[in-house]
């Protein structure tokens, strides 16, 4: 198991860097044993941004999230040529949410979204307050004494974004975050992350890297859309929804999957 | 409908157990076996009314020896299970140390322990932790080792590290698997106990067994040995109880 990465601190930690991209990802190749998943990748993200990294199910979308959260490598062999996240006093100012909520099965919701601030170092009652805060917030205030078991799918991923937001890093990556959701409840919570972005809700996130396979999804979340495509997967396009309009990246996405 | 199902459950083993205990009491009372060899169910009973006075500081003896044994044993086993789980070092110098002391069953080591911490307590409150150590330790390592490597890698991906990962997620899901451990662990300790006093004590229902065979008391031993399971089935009642307070999460 060989690995070779080269991980360093964002420059975008001092304030007067305006205009710096909060990650930059330069040549990324990722491969399992023989096989790569991703050759060559670049990723940005400003500031400020929502990017979507769309592709179809099993090409290295979520490892390549799991690379920038410092997942990988671990099965993986990872090499590129640059891998710039934020940094904040040594260590990864990024959180990383998995595909599926991952709410800790022995703790209440709120004791789930307390964990953020507990990673974070925040004092006991501080984090209590600023939990319970957010799950009001996200409407879920009368659950929170609720079992993960109790809830449901929908209740559960708002509870595992406002734990990953507690956790008050810079960066957010989401892997597929409403992808175990029923589509109905997927459009509703996918609105409602919308609006909580654009609010505020969000706390000291300043962007975020959404992975999905639902081109609707990326279309109304994202400021940009990094499209992956092939075996091993590459960029395939990089749509900028805000620049285009919907309806014209709608069809360079559809063009470039 | 419940109720029903639970009488379905119920009455064939008890009409079984019914069966065999009327075998028992006619071939008892046949006089092919003389009484002193296999007395009848209803003498053991009437015996086992009268002799429960004296049997009280004995069964004390053996539930306290048991009890100590249980909660050392446990904390022991579990203790060791996180430690190793907190180190890989630990593990690797450990492990195969523990696997091969078990070949030594802890009930021979009874002899020894009692020439070292004499006729009291002690000596069988640590073969009775010596016996629960090993399946809790056994069950609580493998729960750890198979704590969901997705929550792990949750907590890691929110900026947590080792240290926080087997405070957050490994010690409570290896909870479940420890306490199966300690469930079976609950049903050797009133027999390991009991055959620890066999070798040297002064009081306990191991005593009464011995001190009952010596005088051919066969009724004596059967009423001790009856007194052993049900203070083994009382153990795993309580046990039970204080495992599914300890998983609130579980309850449904």
């Amino acid at each position: 198991m060989s690995s070779s990465t080269d991980v360093r601190p964002a420059r975008t930690g001092a304030a007067g860097g305006a205009g710096a991209p909060l990650v930059e990802v330069r040549g990324l190749t990722v491969a399992f044993g023989e096989r790569d998943v991703l050759r060559g990748v670049d990723l940005t993200v400003d500031d400020g941004e929502l990017v979507a990294v769309l592709g179809a199910s099993g090409c290295g979308k979520s490892t390549l999230l799991r690379v920038l959260a410092g997942l990988e490598p671990r099965a993986a062999r990872v090499v590129a040529e640059e891998v710039r996240v934020p940094w904040d006093a040594g260590r990864r100012d990024v959180a990383w949410m998995p595909q599926h909520d991952a709410l800790l099965p022995w703790r209440r919701a709120l004791g789930n979204v307390v964990l953020g601030g507990e990673v974070r170092g925040l004092p006991r009652r501080e984090r209590r307050e600023a939990a319970t805060t957010l799950l009001a917030r996200f409407g879920l205030g009368g659950s929170s004494r609720a079992w993960p078991h109790e809830l449901s799918g929908g209740m559960r991923q708002r509870v595992a974004v406002a734990r990953t937001v507690l956790a008050g890093r810079r960066l957010l990556l989401l892997d597929e975050p409403f992808g175990a959701l029923d589509a109905l409840t997927r459009r509703s919570t996918g609105a409602w992350l919308d609006v909580e972005r654009r609010t505020g809700g969000l706390g000291p996130t300043r962007a975020v890297v959404l992975v999905t396979h639902d081109v609707e999804e990326a279309l109304t979340l994202a400021d940009r859309i990094v499209v992956l495509g092939g075996s091993p997967a590459r960029v395939s396009a990089v749509v900028n929804v805000a620049e285009l309009g919907e309806g014209s990246a709608r069809r360079t996405v559809l063009a470039a999957l | 409908m419940r109720t029903r199902a639970a009488f379905h459950a119920v009455w064939p083993p008890a009409l079984l157990a019914a069966a065999l205990l009327l075998v028992w009491e006619r071939a008892a009372r046949s006089g092919v076996l003389p009484a002193f060899v296999l007395p009848a169910p209803s003498d053991i009973a009437t015996r086992a009314v009268e002799a429960a006075p004296t049997l009280v500081p004995h069964v004390t003896t053996t539930l306290t020896e048991a009890g100590l044994g249980l909660l050392v044993g446990v904390a022991a086993g579990g203790l060791l299970a996180v430690a190793t789980a907190a180190s890989t070092w630990l593990s690797r110098a450990v492990g195969p140390l523990i696997t091969v002391t078990q070949t030594i069953p802890s009930i021979v080591l009874a002899p020894l322990l009692v020439l070292w911490m004499g006729f009291g307590l002690a000596p069988k409150v640590v073969v009775v932790a010596l016996t629960v150590f090993f399946p809790v330790l056994v069950s609580a390592t493998a729960a750890m080792r198979e704590a969901d490597v997705a929550l792990a890698d949750m907590v890691r991906g929110l900026g947590g590290g080792r240290l926080r990962t087997l405070v957050v997620v490994r010690v409570p899901a290896a909870l479940p698997g420890a306490l199966a451990g300690l469930r079976v662990a609950a049903t050797y300790a009133i027999g390991a106990a009991v055959v620890a006093e066999y070798l040297a004590a002064s009081s306990g229902l191991g005593v009464v067994v011995q001190r009952a065979r010596k005088s051919y008391d066969v009724e004596l031993v059967l009423v001790a040995i009856a007194a052993v399971s049900v203070l083994t089935a009382l153990v795993y009642v309580v046990v039970d109880l204080v495992c599914r307070g300890a998983l609130p999460w579980q309850r449904r």
